[in-house]
């Protein structure tokens, strides 16, 4: 049989994704780790042992960017992944699943400079609709500087992030969702199982890799954001909405280039730490549910 | 209804494989340059262009319609066709930066002169040295040190009109209020106190795009330069920094109490660079600190305001100055393959005849950066007027963000801080002569 | 539904949903409403309706851009694309969720680096020069591929496990060679998978702008996306022009995505009956 196994599961059906992933992802991402160690003006490279790394540390706002990309990871991971699956057990049960569910994935289809020009005109604090409408109904107090304010910013940019990408986490719980055999459900409701019971014990051990893998993409797309802030806010006011990863751009923006790889290698250490350990943690209660 | 999936899956992919390949053909034709500089290439180049026109690649920043007008009729006069890539303007730098060092610039360049062309762009490696052209007698003197380097190569020629740095006021808001041009920073206060009474909004400030926070600063720069004479060399080698600028500082931390006095418009941290330019332009605000290119855009979008803007300075007591924006470069990579239309192009551009063509476009793009450029007086439009006439009494410091040994970088983010009252205009300048110094170290610079 | 009344409880789900919705719908109503005002109106950044309808912002940028052309453009580069990504990533997935060895844990940790290793633009710069590749659309197709495969291969690989290899089993016994086995029986299996794959990447490469920015130089290769910066300059103040602009880029992902996600449906009844 394991013979057969590995005859039929031949590896000449990975070798078409293998050679274009490796040839121009893996080899050239590898290579550039090399320049981390070095002064780059992409000519030449002097080698320049640890120094980009202190220097990346050292940086002043570094401690900022950190705690801004903590924030926004660890809001949006539980916001994307609780949002998406209330919304997919809701449209599970709901007649008019096909019609709501166009409508909450849309917003996932809008490019990030879309996404920024619409959320800069929605939260502008004097004329945007969201102050606006806060006032209408008398809520003034909550009528805030959304996109312009120290403790604001970070906060609003998460729900930019989760209001755009809800879509993409509940596609993947639906998707999960049809694989569940219906006679399944079917034979717990006979066994007189109620809807929570069912959720426990049915609907959520079947979602476990969709859930796993959600909150796998979540803690990776927060530890990486990138695109929203630097349209959105550009990292300010001042270094209010700062993030790693915008940090490090700013960097290669000046041309230092091996001190921005430098910058890449220390955010790719912290994601690939904190993602093997998630899923650890993940698989791990995965078997025991 | 899985077979219908499954087809649907071979035929995209056939397709795709089939297109892909086609179009990739198409685009490595000789018509555009972006294939790399390899000598394999080069059989079906040469009599492919024999019969066509020839097609410069052209890459610039931020997008105009009228300079696709004028820069289409120079093509026509010279008989080359022109492929413009637009590029986002807060992007420019970056994407040329890489692609001059993967030789992958375009036929014809356009980039920040001096320093930023010498450094950024490697222009001793990487681009083509125009000495040799008779246009460069032409450059005006005061900016020729930005395009002829010390050792008499030229990797670039001023590709435009030269642009000043200081404030655009509204004049109708001037008289409304009954003042006139401050020539000093106390002046600036007074003017402010009066336009606000008439209901203007004295200052207008753009933080959400943060560069136009930088303009201050390095206006008043060039009263470092007028007053201690040899301050750029200094801070170049190391033996002073920006901490030693006392009128670049003053600039922010004046910004800073503009804030704080009630000048500015109060939603100065989500305004842009467009919201400025309409305020300043309909008069709701009576002051903008920007780059003269400004008037080029409100002559776009506003024409029938563009007379009601005006020019002065950073107003500083005594002598003045005026920090001049020299011109961005034309220049062309070793690696382009049609180095000879593209001199042509420069060439006929810096002549009277592409020059009147350039300024018959753009009537506000400034002062010409040739000599024998003759403007018809009376088509003048009056900011442009203004600008000329700061010229002859102010005397001109080119911009130190294209003379300085290192980029510092983008620091409008800084002045962000230094408004909401995080840090002060000393603070901005430690923190630059710090990026600075570690900037220059990491490329070498002596003194570092 | 048999009876014609809505029980309570869909009553209750359904106007919660619906109130979620205006969440979602409100932005894009803005979009909407605004690329039909005047520019004076449209900066107001408003909801209310324009005292007149402007739809001639929409042919004003169409003058201002190329459309045809950077819709064309981008059509070609997500199709070839996501095409190769789907066929390719399908198959790498096979592969590794179905064999239990070596090959597959390697595979595997080859997929997390791609997910979270972001990609160096001045080396890929290298190597697409080598194949003489830069300034080509296929050379950012397949720079496309090789970023954007590592989720498909993760999210086909969890779909993969959900269906039994006892399938696979049957078929060989049957006499089923590996590629019919894979390309006839499991590939078709994997249609709500794909489907949603087929969503996601299309918004991905279609919504790109760093490689085409930095890989391609010609402004003939410009990109729907890309015409945004052709409203940031001169137009920017024209925010009716701008949403106008945006929901002229977006409409054809909303489209596929309205036609696609039929077939999400028509696979998941497929896969229920067989299941």
């Amino acid at each position: 049989m394991h013979k057969l196994e590995r005859k039929t599961y031949s590896i000449s059906f990975a070798i078409p994704w293998l050679l274009i992933y490796g040839i121009f992802f893996v080899l050239p991402t590898l290579f550039s780790f090399y320049y981390a160690f070095t002064d780059w003006d992409l000519t030449s490279a002097k080698f320049s042992g640890f120094s980009n790394f202190v220097e990346m540390f050292n940086n002043p706002v570094f401690s900022t960017a950190l705690a801004n990309t903590a924030i926004f990871t660890i809001l949006s991971i539980i916001l994307k992944v609780a949002v998406s699956l209330a919304l997919a057990m809701a449209l599970y049960h709901c007649v008019a699943s096909n019609f709501f569910r166009t409508i909450f994935f849309s917003p996932y289809v809008l490019s990030y400079i879309a996404i920024g020009v619409l959320f800069t005109a929605i939260m502008h604090p004097e004329i945007g609709v969201l102050n606006k409408a806060l006032r209408a109904i008398g809520l003034d107090f909550l009528a805030l500087n959304w996109l312009i304010e120290k403790g604001q910013v970070i906060y609003s940019l998460v729900f930019i992030d989760v209001w755009k990408s809800a879509g993409f986490h509940l596609a993947i719980f639906i998707a999960a969702l049809q694989t569940i055999p219906s006679d399944m459900m079917e034979s717990a409701s006979i066994d007189g199982a109620g809807p929570w019971k069912k959720f426990r014990y049915i609907t959520f051990p079947m979602l476990a890799s969709a859930f796993n893998a959600n909150v796998i993409f979540a803690l990776i797309v927060g530890l990486t954001k990138f695109d929203l802030v630097f349209v959105t806010t550009g990292g300010g006011p001042g270094y209010y909405s700062e993030v790693l990863k915008t940090l490090v751009y700013k960097q290669f923006a000046m041309g230092r280039y091996g001190l921005a790889t430098a910058g890449e290698l220390i955010i790719f250490v912290i994601v690939i730490t904190l993602t093997v350990t998630m899923r650890k943690f993940l698989d791990k209660r995965e078997v025991e549910v | 209804m899985s077979k219908v999936i499954r087809t649907a899956l071979f035929s995209l992919s056939a397709a795709a494989l089939v297109t892909a390949a086609a179009c990739g053909g198409n685009n490595a034709s000789p018509s555009s340059s972006s294939t790399p500089p390899s000598a394999g290439s080069s059989e079906s180049a040469g009599s492919a262009n024999t019969d066509k026109k020839v097609t410069i690649s052209h890459a610039v920043g931020g997008d105009s319609p009228s300079r696709d007008v004028w820069m289409k009729a120079i093509g026509e006069a010279v008989g080359v066709e022109l492929d413009i890539q637009v590029l986002p303007l807060e992007q420019m730098e970056q994407i040329y930066k890489v692609k001059a060092g993967t030789n992958d610039l375009p036929d014809l360049i356009s980039y920040h002169p001096g320093a930023r062309t010498r450094d950024d762009l490697q222009a001793k490696d990487k681009l083509i040295d125009l000495s040799d052209m008779p246009i460069i007698q032409n450059i005006l003197d005061d900016i020729k040190p930005y395009y002829v380097e010390q050792d008499g190569k030229v990797y670039g020629v001023p590709g435009q009109a030269l642009k000043f740095g200081g404030i655009a006021y509204n004049k109708k808001a001037f008289t409304e209020a009954g003042v006139s041009i401050p020539q000093s920073l106390d002046e600036l206060f007074a003017v402010s106190e009066q336009l606000k009474a008439a209901g203007k909004v004295p200052l207008y400030l753009s933080a959400k795009d943060s560069w136009t926070l930088q303009i201050p600063g390095l206006a008043a720069f060039s009263y470092d330069q007028l007053q201690s004479p040899g301050i750029l060399d200094k801070i170049n080698t190391n033996q002073a920094t920006f901490k030693d600028a006392a009128h670049f500082i003053e600039a922010f931390d004046t910004m800073k109490k503009m804030v704080d006095q009630g000048y500015v418009n109060s939603d100065y941290l989500s305004a842009t660079y467009t919201n400025g330019l309409q305020a300043i332009s309909e008069g709701k605000a009576g002051m903008y600190p920007v780059l003269t290119s400004a008037f080029s855009t409100i002559l776009d979008t506003t024409p029938d305001l563009i007379n009601d803007v005006g020019f002065f300075p950073w107003p500083v007591e005594g002598d003045k100055t005026v920090t001049v924006w020299p011109p961005m470069i034309y220049g062309i990579p070793q690696s382009s393959k049609n180095a000879d239309a593209v001199k042509k192009y420069i060439e006929f551009f810096a002549s009277s005849e592409g020059q009147k063509i350039y300024f018959d476009t753009l009537p506000a793009a400034g002062v010409p950066a040739y000599k024998g450029v003759e403007l018809d007086e009376s088509k003048l439009l009056d900011p442009v007027k203004e600008m000329i006439e700061v010229t002859k009494t102010a005397k001109q410091f080119a911009t130190v963000d294209f003379s300085v040994v290192a980029n510092m970088g983008a620091f409008g983010q800084t002045v962000q801080e230094i408004l909401m009252g995080q840090k002060s205009g000393a603070d901005l300048a430690a923190e630059l002569s710090d990026i600075l110094a570690k900037n220059a170290k990491a490329k070498g610079a002596p003194g570092f | 539904m048999k009876s014609r009344s809505l029980p309570y409880g869909q009553i209750v789900l359904i106007a919660v949903l619906s109130a979620l919705s205006l969440l979602i719908l409100v932005p894009f109503y803005l979009i909407f409403i605004n690329s039909l005002k005047s520019p004076a109106e449209a900066s107001e950044l408003g909801l209310a309706f324009p005292s007149k309808l402007e739809w001639s912002n929409y042919s004003k940028v169409f003058e201002v851009a190329d459309l045809p052309l950077a819709f064309t453009n981008s059509v070609v580069l997500t199709f070839s694309s996501v095409a190769i990504i789907l066929i390719s990533a399908a198959m790498a997935a096979f592969v590794i969720q179905r064999r239990k060895d070596g090959w597959s844990s390697a595979l595997n940790v080859l997929v997390m680096l791609g997910l979270v290793v972001p990609p160096a633009i001045v080396p890929l710069y290298k190597v697409l020069s080598f194949f003489h590749l830069n300034g080509t659309i296929l050379g950012v197709v397949l720079i496309n591929v090789a970023t954007r495969s590592p989720l498909s291969v993760f999210l086909a690989n969890q779909f993969l496990k959900s269906i039994s290899k006892e399938i696979d089993e049957a078929a060989i016994i049957d006499g089923c060679g590996k590629y019919k086995l894979f390309f006839r029986i499991v590939l078709p299996l994997m249609g709500p998978i794909m489907v949603t794959l087929f969503i996601f990447n299309s918004t991905f490469v279609w919504n790109d702008f760093m490689y085409v920015l930095y890989f391609l130089s010609s402004g003939k290769q410009m990109t729907l996306p890309l015409t945004m910066y052709l409203f940031t300059g001169q137009f920017g103040s024209m925010w009716n022009l701008v949403f106008a602009n945006i929901l002229i880029i977006s409409a054809p992902l909303l489209i596929i995505y309205f036609f696609a996600q039929r077939f999400i449906i028509a696979g998941m009844t497929a896969g229920a009956i067989k299941g």
